[in-house]
């Protein structure tokens, strides 16, 4: 008993000190600048782990060290698990890869410290678009948003810290066998009227052979960016309204100061139809689909038990491969104004210039050949190899003018709309606010659960939660000028005279919409 | 695992911060420069505490004293310590001491900054009417010669007049100011030549409105608002006898 005690605690610690030994080696690990050759490396460090993804990069890699013999280019992925502590250490022991994932939920103070803004190189053409319809366009203006979302594009910080290289668009896929014994043809809704006809049909063929299918697969990766699109089509006339300043392009910010200034609230009769939208969306989904996770309604949908599946062009590839059916996708069917009952309140499609890129790559503070980072990203983002990269990848690209392959071409953005209205859940540093709601989604889909419901609980909760989280973005603008004003007053530092302006006007205000929140803050009853 | 991780990064933080914020300085020891540069380091430093925030208080203060470059820079560390660093932080404080840099100073680089960091404490944080104090700031103009402080002093009259929703035709006023000295941030940019538009629109001037909405097409032709105000000028087109 006693020996077996012994090595199991021998066992453990031996085990323990492995572990140990691998963490410290792994947060210590120190990547050699150069090659053996003296030829320098650039090393770009990603979460994105998918092997058709690592392959895509690399052929891109070696394309641009053909280009370049002078530099050598090395892929560091690393678990995403692990990613933000793995960054962090890199950054602070001034041993980072010159090129970082900076979309991971990385601050902006972490951003504005260790990444290098790169405004000044977005004004500027890329010039591996030499010979494209994009040659005289600035860098900026070759993405479909022009840089101005998160993550690429920092609010707070009003600046750009990292350059996006795909898009995520939804749409709507259909199990094809399904979805023409039901309607009889293969063609998609027209409107939303239509799309919720198809979901009757759907529940009636159900109920009439006996056979377990609901209209949509729901978990809460799949169905909640569905609501909220569908809610924020309600509230598009509302947020133009509700803006101090007359931009035509309200936020999440925008929509929070509103709120606490008594202009909207989850009574107002535009957010009462978003939430009457949802509920009726939402019922055709599977019942606990808020519970549920994506792997749970990739399933539900993959095996035939649902005919719809709201899904992203950034797991189209999976969505595809799995199914043994035929599939047709089509967009969203947002209410439009000719809507009998959801267009009043709507301004019409919704933009998905609005849709922020992702996958945006940052260039490090550490990296000794900062300009060659910024090239190579150049060259990612360049019309030609965006295209090369994302068909090999069967992903959409951000770049404009970038065809996706025949199979995506469905979620080819749609450019000609009108800017979203309020969102439901408010994302982008709400985080009690994302947490109120997504609890109190209950009220509206659990038993018993109504509109009504909703909104009072909404009402009741959200203000405390979003006075919490704007206490804190408020706080977080104080931390960003503290690091700014190192650059400003520090005469170690040498930065560019064109950064240190467009710094100065962005510090303006963002310290003017902070000082605007703590006014509301104190002066708001709500 | 996460401790063992976070005990490593926790490690790592005090003992590899970048130069810029740890480092020493390249001046001489003593030297005004590098103990503006200590200040600022014992500001940022991590974890932040209150002795380094009166140290760096006890450096500055003896150099405020001066108005050469390095008191200038003091002066203005100082209020930004009563401003960002205390806490809770000391807008009062903050306002006398950014008021002693600009009457010390006014054409100080710093202290035209000051005027728009103290405009925004005494209309957020001050205990008088914001329309009043809006219109007692109208006249600050004249104090700023550097073209970055007018620019920004511009936009937060204008954002404060539509904030505190004031005289309207001032704001705008204040955003065409702005928009003429030139505005770097593109996203401010593209934000401040609509709202000039559509302040002109709502005011009956349509004629005014169409070269700034013609101006936002032309130069941002990826932003999301292109539809609605192409349909703004066909409306105003449309409108025209």
């Amino acid at each position: 008993m006693k020996w077996e005690r012994i090595s199991t605690v021998a066992g453990m610690t031996l085990l323990g000190g492995a572990f140990l030994f691998s963490a410290i080696r792994l947060v210590t690990l120190k990547l050699p600048a150069v090659s053996q050759d003296r030829t320098p490396i650039l090393r770009f460090a990603h979460v994105t782990i998918h092997p058709g993804i690592i392959n895509a990069y690399d052929e891109a890699m070696r394309d641009y060290e053909r280009l370049h013999p002078g530099i050598k280019l090395e892929q560091v992925p690393v678990p995403l698990r692990l990613w933000s502590s793995w960054l962090r250490t890199q950054m602070v022991g001034g041993t980072a890869p010159d090129l970082v994932d900076m979309d991971r939920g990385q601050e902006d103070d972490f951003l504005a410290r260790y990444l290098i803004p790169l405004d000044s190189w977005l004004a500027q053409p890329n010039p591996y678009n030499k010979g494209t319809d994009l040659e005289h366009v600035p860098w900026r203006d070759t993405f479909v948003d022009g840089i101005s979302h998160e993550p690429g594009y920092r609010p707070n910080l009003r600046q750009v810290y990292g350059i996006p290289l795909t898009l995520g668009t939804m749409r709507v896929f259909a199990n094809a066998r399904l979805y023409e014994e039901i309607t009889g043809g293969l063609q998609p809704p027209a409107d939303y009227a239509d799309f919720v006809k198809l979901c009757d049909r759907i529940r009636e063929y159900a109920e009439r052979t006996g056979r377990p299918l609901d209209p949509l697969a729901g978990s809460n990766t799949h169905s909640l960016p569905l609501l909220n699109r569908m809610y924020s089509s309600q509230t598009q006339k509302l947020a133009i309204e509700a803006l101090d300043v007359p931009n035509l392009a309200p936020n999440m910010r925008d929509g929070a100061i509103a709120y606490l200034r008594g202009k909207w609230n989850w009574n107002s009769p535009e957010a009462l139809s978003g939430i009457r939208l949802m509920k009726e969306v939402g019922n055709n989904m599977v019942p606990g689909f808020a519970q549920l996770q994506r792997d749970d309604s990739l399933l539900h949908f993959t095996q035939g038990n649902a005919v719809l599946l709201a899904s992203g062009s950034w797991e189209a590839d999976t969505v595809m491969s799995q199914c043994s059916f035929p599939l047709i996708s089509f967009p969203i069917p947002i209410p439009l104004p000719t809507d009998e009952r959801y267009g009043a309140y709507t301004l019409g499609p919704i933009s998905e210039l609005a849709i922020p890129p992702g996958n945006a790559v940052g260039v490090s503070r550490n990296s000794r050949y900062p300009e060659q980072a910024v090239n190579f990203l150049q060259y990612l983002t360049s019309q030609p190899v965006a295209q090369r990269v994302m068909q090999a990848s069967k992903r959409l690209s951000c770049i404009v003018g970038v065809a996706p392959s025949s199979e995506m071409e469905v979620f080819r953005p749609m450019e000609y709309g009108y800017p979203p209205g309020f969102p439901v859940e408010f994302t982008e540093g709400f985080f009690d606010a994302i947490r109120i709601y997504r609890t109190r989604l209950y009220s509206l889909f659990g038993p018993n659960g109504s509109p009504e419901k909703f909104a009072s609980a909404m009402e009741r909760d959200f203000s405390p939660a979003l006075r919490k989280d704007l206490a804190k973005i408020a706080k977080e603008s104080v931390k960003i000028s503290r690091a700014e004003d190192v650059t400003f007053l520090d005469v170690e530092s040498k930065p560019r005279k064109e950064d240190l302006e467009l710094l100065s006007e962005s510090q303006t205000i963002r310290e003017l919409e902070a000082q605007q929140i703590r006014f509301l803050l104190k002066t708001s009853n709500r | 695992m996460n401790a063992i991780v976070s005990a490593a990064v926790f490690l790592l933080l005090i003992t590899a911060l970048p130069r810029t914020v740890l480092g020493e300085s390249s001046h001489g020891a003593g030297s005004e420069q590098s103990e503006i540069s200590r200040a600022l380091r014992l500001l940022n430093q991590q974890p932040k505490t209150q002795s380094n925030i009166a140290e760096s208080k006890e450096i500055l203060t003896p150099l405020a004293k001066g108005d050469d470059e390095e008191g200038c820079v003091a002066k203005y560390l100082l209020a930004r310590i009563a401003d960002l660093h205390e806490e809770p932080s000391d807008p009062r404080l903050a306002i006398r001491l950014y008021d002693e840099l600009i009457g010390a100073r006014p054409e100080h680089q710093l202290a035209q900054k000051a005027v728009v960091k103290r405009l925004m404490l005494s209309l957020y944080q001050g205990t008088s009417d914001p329309r009043y104090l809006l219109e007692q700031a109208e006249k600050w103009s004249s104090r700023l010669t550097d073209a970055g402080a007018l620019r920004d002093y511009h936009l937060v009259m204008g954002r404060s007049l539509s904030f505190f929703e004031g005289d309207m035709s001032r704001a705008r006023s204040h955003f065409e100011a702005a928009a003429a000295i030139g505005l770097n941030d593109p996203i401010n940019r593209a934000n401040v030549l609509v709202t000039i538009a559509e302040l002109f629109r709502e005011a009956g001037q349509p004629e005014l409105a169409r070269p700034y909405y013609e101006k936002f097409l032309a130069d941002y032709s990826r932003d999301q608002r292109q539809r609605i105000v192409q349909e703004r000028l066909k409306e105003m087109a449309a409108k025209q006898p």
